[in-house]
């Protein structure tokens, strides 16, 4: 039996629970208090409300989807409880880490993966990385380049900007107008032709363009939602020497699964940079009709041991 | 020092629905005449769409996207 860790609305999670049908427990951790969990020193055991029962004994891997639910933001008595049992399940997964690493096959929790940086001096020892640099002096950089875009390194949304709190995508900036004081990333903008993301599991790849010229701004995840971005995502076949040196960045980060976000000079892909790899990044969408073997690649490698 | 004005807040946006849960991977699934109950999350109200599912996963009528 395999543990799914999700929250209600993630939709991928529907996906894999309709695949794996009775061989997944799926723990939503809004919903915390309609499962019943144990553990003790010997193990541990978790049910929810259908009668299907993991332990320590019987669970096969744990696949740990990104989305954490917001669960009640009034602090009180309901948001300490789902704490403890939150700090519970997270026990339970550092065990069977501990025990075999090879039953996470996504693991949220190995942040190194997620460095950056780290990925950009690997990555630039593959394929071309456009210059960047991480400053709170911006000011002292006016003139290095001309054509800056600001992006975010965590994702992490700004508290306090509203009902959705507001986030950074890829956004062109004029340097001279940057406060000093406040971390920023910068990278040189670049023009290309279309946005490139490859998901690569467990040494496939699974390439996929988008012609920016369908979007306005340089970030496609602010069309997200309209049909020129959703609908328009080419599965496309990379070049064996692109897919090699993939290959390469994904082992020298010790990443079995990940999402490569590039920039491609031409929709042949014979020309691209490196942007980033999301070690937990989104891909069903890129498969909604599970047709083009990237759902199926993907659930074999989750439930892989 | 320069006059820098922009900080972070100045060139943030609100954030796009989250692909994870976007309208074409919804539509997939709803083609495929999935069991809401087998997925653990029946009835539920998801961030994709307000669609609401009867006790045997059929989506209501009224679609109230």
């Amino acid at each position: 039996m395999h543990l799914l860790i999700s929250s209600v609305g993630d939709v991928t999670s529907d996906l894999i629970c309709e695949r794996l049908a009775e061989d997944v427990l799926r723990l939503n951790w809004e919903r915390w208090n309609e499962y019943s969990i144990e553990l003790d020193k010997k193990g541990f055991r978790i049910a929810d409300c259908f009668g299907r029962v993991v332990t320590e004994k019987t669970i096969g891997n744990i696949i740990w989807r990104k989305p954490v639910a917001t669960v009640d933001t009034e602090p009180g008595e309901f948001w300490y409880c789902f704490h403890e049992f939150k700090n519970a399940v997270e026990s339970i997964i550092s065990q069977i880490r501990l025990e075999n690493q090879r039953k996470i096959p996504i693991d949220p929790l190995l942040n190194a993966t997620a460095d950056k940086f780290k990925q950009l001096r690997v990555a630039s020892q593959h394929l071309t990385v456009p210059p960047w640099r991480f400053t709170t002096t911006p000011s002292k950089h006016i003139g290095t380049s001309a054509n800056v875009v600001t992006k975010s390194v965590t994702g992490q949304p700004i508290p306090g900007t509203g009902d959705f709190s507001k986030v950074i995508y890829t956004t062109t900036v004029d340097p001279t107008e940057l406060a000093d004081g406040f971390p920023w990333f910068l990278q040189q903008e670049i023009q290309a032709t279309h946005d490139l993301t490859v998901v690569y599991v467990g040494g496939q790849h699974f390439a996929f363009t988008l012609d920016r010229n369908l979007f306005s701004g340089m970030d496609w995840r602010k069309s997200i939602g309209t049909d020129e971005v959703d609908e328009s995502w080419q599965a496309t076949t990379l070049p064996k020497e692109l897919t090699d040196s993939l290959s390469n960045i994904m082992n020298a980060l010790g990443l079995r699964f990940g999402r490569i976000d590039l920039l491609a000079f031409n929709s042949s892909c014979d020309d691209v940079v490196f942007l980033e790899v999301n070690p937990n990044g989104q891909w069903a969408w890129l498969d909604p009709f599970l047709e083009n073997g990237l759902f199926d690649a993907v659930v074999d490698f989750l439930i892989s041991r | 020092m320069t006059t820098s004005q922009l900080t972070p807040k100045s060139i943030a946006v609100k954030p796009s629905a989250a692909v994870h849960v976007s309208l074409p991977e919804y539509d997939a699934k709803r083609q495929l005449g999935v069991d809401r109950a087998m997925l653990h999350t029946t009835p539920v109200m998801t961030r994709a769409t307000t669609q609401t599912y009867n006790s045997k996963g059929q989506p209501n009528d009224k679609d109230q996207d």
